[in-house]
């Protein structure tokens, strides 16, 4: 709930249900927990305890269906959210912020790509990792010009050096 | 003030636009300050020997004590220079990491780390009378030639 109050790059605070999976998990890889339980399955790490979770949200009026077709906070859940956020660390809450800023304005197959690449047991029985994958080259270019990635993670993920990396992807605006 | 270099800000202020003098002005008013991982990454690409020199005489290496609570936000790798600079930056009040990716200003940003970038750095050369105006525009179109990528509003506001 806490995740719906926070607003990402854009200054949006509203979520679809693919990247609310993807920022729970790569905030739970940020703060090394897993108090959640994740499947890989077709488009990788996903949560039925975390689709339970918020259906019942959503019952109790707290989640409500955005005009988008998107998930966000009612004005009661923004109430409840403020009162689990001064009870959380400020370790925790920048972990999370980072996460959503990081993560909910990508496109789903960056948001895809992203995942994967940070954490390869979830491409285990993806039906996406192959088509993804050819397009590596531009995926990680394009993370790394809006800033979710570094050029030494870029130069990483396609095996080149730093220097050939930011030579080849730098441009103008 | 003490600034904190990460390694593309070295790359572009000292060598593609060869700032060296007037870094080794900006140097007599603030300390200039990089990590051995900076200088190790900078020296590991394809530099002159000119260069290898410069770096030394325009940079003061600064000890670092890797802040492990930076760690996540690269991966739980140390093998960047920003966790570096940040490091060495994070919760001190006069010092300012110079970092140019925006991956990095991202974190910075999260956390509340003072930062600024290349161009920062040279408004920051303007502001203190360290470049003249000819030299303003011939950095200005040094910039614009380069790969380096910057908002073109920013660098119109150089001279502001």
């Amino acid at each position: 709930m806490l995740l719906l109050s926070l607003e990402d790059g854009e200054g949006n605070k509203e979520m679809d249900g693919l990247h609310i999976h993807k920022i729970v998990k790569y905030y739970e890889y940020l703060s090394q927990k897993s108090d959640i339980e994740f499947s890989n399955y077709k488009l990788g790490a996903v949560s039925y305890e975390l689709v339970e979770n918020l259906d019942v949200l959503e019952e109790t009026g707290l989640v409500e269906e955005s005009t988008k077709g998107k998930l966000a906070l009612s004005d009661e859940g923004e109430a409840a959210a403020k009162e689990i956020e001064a009870d959380m660390r400020r370790d925790d809450i920048a972990k999370l912020q980072f996460a959503k800023k990081q993560l909910n304005d990508l496109t789903n197959d960056e948001l895809l790509y992203f995942m994967y690449k940070l954490l390869p047991d979830t491409r285990q029985n993806s039906t996406e990792w192959a088509r993804l994958s050819r397009r590596e080259s531009e995926l990680t270019r394009n993370l790394f010009r809006k800033g979710r990635i570094s050029a030494d993670t870029g130069a990483k993920w396609l095996g080149v050096t730093e220097s050939e990396f930011v030579r080849t992807t730098s441009t103008q605006n | 003030m003490k600034l904190v270099f990460d390694t593309s800000a070295v790359i572009y202020l000292m060598e593609r636009w060869g700032l060296v003098d007037e870094l080794l002005d900006l140097s007599e008013r603030h300390e200039l300050l990089i990590p051995q991982r900076v200088r190790e990454e900078f020296l590991s690409g394809d530099v002159t020997d000119s260069n290898r020199a410069d770096i030394d005489r325009v940079f003061t290496l600064v000890p670092v004590a890797l802040d492990k609570s930076l760690l996540p936000y690269f991966n739980f790798e140390s093998s960047d220079g920003a966790v570096w600079v940040m490091s060495c930056c994070n919760g001190i009040d006069d010092f300012c990491c110079v970092i140019d990716e925006l991956f990095g200003r991202n974190v910075c940003e999260t956390l509340g780390i003072r930062f600024t970038g290349s161009i920062g750095v040279i408004r920051m050369m303007v502001k203190e009378g360290i470049l003249n105006k000819s030299r303003i525009e011939e950095v200005k179109a040094l910039i614009k030639q380069s790969s380096f990528y910057h908002k073109g509003s920013l660098l119109d506001k150089i001279d502001e």
